[in-house]
């Protein structure tokens, strides 16, 4: 057995969380509460360090507008004082804006052009044309508009369904077979490095 | 000041999604009607939430992910939606509404739309605020936070919209072991299959987009669902049409949409 | 309480220079994007403070009102404290932050994250017993895919790995693309309501914005 003590305390953490799989238990909310408790508290000591290194220095080294977001995100907190909190929408509201701006970029460009682009090429085989009729009928499958999943296009849709099902399958196939390693990672490290009978 | 190379196709897109948006306001505003097909998952909603007030125990809800960014921004807007429409219902029916959230940006945003939902729902005074929690922003943390709250409070149905990562699963297995009728949607591609096996309902991809649409059906959000249908058809016909003219050896549409 | 229209203004500046900055190419546009965006990791970096407050209001409450289980609150509010101090005095860097965090934070995470290989099994065999084509559909293209990829697969038939390899090539990359452009449809569209201020659900409010006839 090792005689580490980060080995042993790793190897408690483990089998505190694996008890799960029998039932919620005192160890599992016992390891749940500390998991979360180290999660949150380096969440904010990272989010202490990016407010220090991207807005106070710059700040205090001649950058005063950078005044601005350590104001923004200051306001933030006023939520908790009833008479201005109506203020913490505005930092909010930044946020949003810059999310809904690069959402729309993003869509645009990756999910849109040059989805659309990458499917339109020359058709050499069966499988070329297979891609691009099941890209198509799997984008007829998205109408909304009842006029539009009437006749050809309703089949189209049904067509699109089965291919979104085949690729579900596939996707799930594939996965399960990568996470069976990640619980083969934990046993060998329960029984290589805790335990050494590995 | 010029335009960036290779974005001029982008720019008339979406130029052309603007005017069609406008268009199909209009032409819902004078018509008062366009007919939209079901979302089985949309349906859903009263029934989840009908059983989970039936049997006295919570409803959940997660965003998932709930970031603000590129990659997951729409994904999260869509969430508040579904988390807006959630909480009349669970207001209205006197259910008890759990939210957990992953990311701190998208917590007090999550407070709000309850809070409100309770006023406008005539119940402020059943708002709890202790029931609208920050879990961690560390997936794996989430998640087993979200096993605690599942197991402990026992919930009678889970709703999962927004962007989701491998917690899907892990989500989604939980509440069916506790019993729970679950809707769930996302646009990340490598997560819906485990929705759709695991799930009682799935809201697939542009669907979890359309749901405001589908359930409030105010006019710019119906001019925004037929601009998209239009979208739809521009995509399918320019992809049938270009692979078709670069087989006959004229490449140029498919060298037009990356200019 | 009613307090929308400076949100929403600011999401409608901060948003359209952004957007616009996508488009066209300006010097300064691209400076004040640019700028905009690392705000936006400054802000979003003090909301984790938000997040933090409210574990430890439920879970402050819960110690001091001795609720069912309430000593794990107690836990969790001195692990919190005690950790982000230590990561506040001694920065993230130092030997004690990196013990914590490689001797429990890895372990936990990658325990929890394995959970999914159990999960993923019990959802199976739940979907196994579904019995509507389209959930067949499903089965068997996974099924063909896990076989396809193991070696018992190709003993079985010594096509397997070729046919999984084809699934995974062509009606899967079809299927996943279909649903990314009607999803980037969609997406677009809810993000141009929102950066006008017509959803406005993330204030509380409901999007459409005018009436019908």
């Amino acid at each position: 057995m090792s005689t580490q003590l980060g080995v042993w305390i790793a190897a408690l953490c483990t089998i505190f969380m694996y008890s799960y799989l029998w039932r919620d238990n005192p160890l599992f909310k016992l390891g749940e509460h500390v998991f979360i408790a180290i999660g949150a508290a380096h969440a904010i000591v990272m989010g202490y360090q990016n407010i220090v290194e991207m807005a106070w220095r710059p700040m205090v080294g001649g950058k005063a507008y950078m005044v601005l977001p350590l104001v923004m995100g200051a306001i933030l907190y006023t939520r908790f004082f009833k008479q201005v909190s109506m203020l913490s929408r505005i930092p909010i509201a930044f946020l949003v804006g810059l999310a809904a701006a690069l959402s729309i970029r993003g869509a645009l460009d990756a999910s849109f052009i040059k989805q659309v682009a990458s499917t339109m090429v020359p058709i050499k085989n069966a499988n070329d044309l297979i891609t691009m009729l099941g890209v198509v009928t799997t984008i007829s499958y998205f109408f909304f508009t009842a006029t539009a999943r009437s006749g050809p296009l309703r089949f189209s849709a049904e067509v699109g369904r089965w291919v979104m099902m085949v690729a579900f399958g596939a996707a799930f196939g594939n996965t399960v077979m990568a996470r069976m390693s990640l619980v083969i990672g934990r046993l060998q490290f329960l029984f290589g490095q805790w335990i050494k009978i590995l | 000041m010029s335009l960036y190379a290779g974005r001029m196709t982008h720019l008339l897109f979406f130029a052309a999604f603007v005017l069609l948006t406008w268009a199909g306001t209009r032409r819902f505003q004078r018509t008062g009607n366009v007919p939209i097909r079901r979302v089985t998952g949309l349906d859903a909603f009263e029934e989840a939430i009908g059983r989970a007030t039936e049997l006295g125990r919570p409803v959940h809800f997660s965003l998932g992910r709930g970031l603000f960014d590129a990659e997951h921004g729409a994904q999260t807007f869509a969430g508040f939606s579904m988390l807006k429409h959630t909480a009349l219902m669970t207001a209205r029916y006197g259910c008890r509404l759990i939210v957990t959230n992953q990311s701190p940006q998208a917590h007090p945003v999550t407070e709000e739309i309850v809070r409100q939902a309770y006023v406008e729902a005539g119940r402020p005074d059943d708002y709890v605020a202790d029931d609208v929690r920050y879990l961690s922003e560390q997936q794996t943390a989430y998640v087993s936070g979200v096993i605690g709250v599942m197991e402990r409070e026992r919930i009678a149905a889970n709703v999962m919209v927004g962007y989701f990562y491998a917690e899907s699963m892990m989500l989604a297995e939980t509440a069916n072991k506790v019993g729970a009728i679950q809707i769930a949607g996302t646009a990340n591609t490598h997560q819906i299959p485990f929705f759709v096996a695991a799930c009682d309902y799935t809201l697939i991809g542009e669907e979890i987009f359309a749901a405001s649409a589908y359930l409030e059906r105010q006019p710019v959000q119906i001019g925004c669902l037929v601009a998209q249908d239009y979208g739809k058809y521009v995509a399918a016909g320019i992809i049938l049409v270009g692979s078709i003219l670069a087989t006959a050896g004229y490449p140029f549409l498919s060298q037009w949409i990356k200019k | 309480m009613k307090f929308t229209g400076v949100p929403i203004l600011v999401t409608m500046v901060v948003g359209g220079v952004v957007l616009l900055d996508f488009f066209v190419k300006q010097s300064n546009l691209i400076l004040l994007s640019r700028e905009f965006m690392n705000w936006g990791v400054i802000i979003s970096a003090f909301a984790t403070g938000l997040g933090a407050a409210n574990l430890l209001r439920i879970h402050a409450k819960r110690t001091q009102l001795r609720r069912t289980d309430w000593w794990y609150s107690g836990i969790l509010l001195c692990v919190l404290v005690g950790y982000t101090a230590l990561g506040v005095l001694k920065h993230s860097s130092s030997s004690q932050y990196q013990f914590v965090f490689n001797h429990m934070f890895q372990p936990l995470s990658a325990t929890v994250f394995s959970f999914n290989a159990f999960f993923m099994t019990s959802a199976a065999y739940r979907a196994f017993r579904v019995r509507t084509v389209h959930a067949t559909v499903l089965l068997v293209s996974a099924l063909l895919m896990m076989l396809g990829r193991v070696g018992i697969g190709e003993v079985l038939y010594k096509d397997m790995p070729g046919i999984a390899s084809w699934i995974s090539r062509v009606p899967t990359t079809a299927g996943f693309r279909g649903i990314t452009i009607g999803a980037a449809l969609g997406a677009i569209g809810l993000s141009l309501r929102v950066l006008t201020g017509i959803e406005r659900s993330q204030f509380g409010g409901t999007g459409g914005g005018g009436g019908a006839a």
